[in-house]
């Protein structure tokens, strides 16, 4: 899956589950709407869409926007 | 308050707030910056917490909880009620922190909610955050709760005076609420028990 595939994907579920486009340097602190319920929505989203299964501490620890697109690369990538 | 309310939900459950409690609050309290920066300072010193807590353990109507793991008991934030009006039936919540990487967030709501209104017996709850504190201000506008007020310069905090935000939930509003929070804090538990918290240090 390539970065590309990867940012378009992550900014259609972030757009359906905060209502709003975002941009990639989005981050959980700075993002309106992106709060902890909207997070695990996001979380939730992602897993369906790219087929992956965060773990709790990932589930945790992803903040930004970049931070979801690293992991579902090195996830794609291993 | 001394009280003993205790509820356990899903993945998370709420215990009445001891004495010993003192470094973890303490620690929670004074570390993680972001965390922090809408909440009251507080002494490093846990004697001064202990302090604090055997005043609360004898002040009426107010209401602290630890937010635990409830595979583990391990604990992974606070949140309190208090400033309860028994007359008018109302009170406030917050004192809400969490470890960093805590899942707690929708299901230590939840517990809350539940406290106020079905053990309790409150008519109404109400948080007043910070305005500019948009996550938590967020966080509450998804739960369901509605805008009750605003408060110009209402919260002093540090050297800043801050305008805040009241949201409010009453009796006639819970189901909504907890049909927004109930099936998403279920979904975090039926993903295994939550663990991804770590001692909050550095951010």
């Amino acid at each position: 899956m390539s970065q590309g595939t990867v940012e378009s994907g992550l900014l259609e579920v972030f757009a359906a589950v905060l209502g709003h486009p975002v941009q990639i340097d989005a981050t959980r602190a700075h993002e309106a709407g992106w709060d902890s319920l909207k997070h695990m929505l996001i979380v939730f989203a992602v897993e369906e869409k790219f087929g992956v299964q965060l773990t709790e501490e990932e589930m945790g620890s992803v903040a930004s926007f970049a931070d979801f697109a690293e992991l579902l690369e090195r996830r794609h990538a291993s | 308050m001394r009280h003993e309310h205790v509820l356990r939900g899903y993945a998370f459950g709420l215990r009445p707030v001891a004495l010993e409690d003192a470094a973890f609050i303490v620690d929670l309290r004074t570390s993680g910056a972001h965390r922090t920066q809408y909440l009251h300072a507080i002494s490093p010193d846990v004697s001064l917490q202990e302090q604090w807590i055997t005043r609360y353990l004898a002040r009426e109507n107010d209401y602290y909880w630890v937010i635990e793991r409830l595979d583990t008991a391990v604990p992974e934030g606070l949140i309190g009620i208090y400033a309860v009006d028994t007359a008018a039936g109302r009170g406030e919540w917050g004192r809400w922190i969490l470890k960093q990487g805590s899942l707690a967030a929708t299901e230590s709501a939840l517990l809350c909610y539940r406290i106020a209104f079905e053990v309790l017996g409150l008519r109404e709850v109400y948080c007043v955050t910070a305005a500019e504190n948009q996550q938590v201000v967020s966080f509450h506008e998804s739960s369901g709760l509605i805008v009750t007020g605003t408060l110009p310069q209402h919260l002093p905090l540090g050297d800043r005076v801050l305008d805040a935000v009241q949201q409010s939930c009453d009796v006639s509003r819970w189901p909504h609420v907890r049909s927004i929070l109930e099936p998403r804090a279920q979904a975090i538990a039926r993903r295994g028990t939550p663990s991804g918290a770590k001692t909050a240090i550095n951010d």
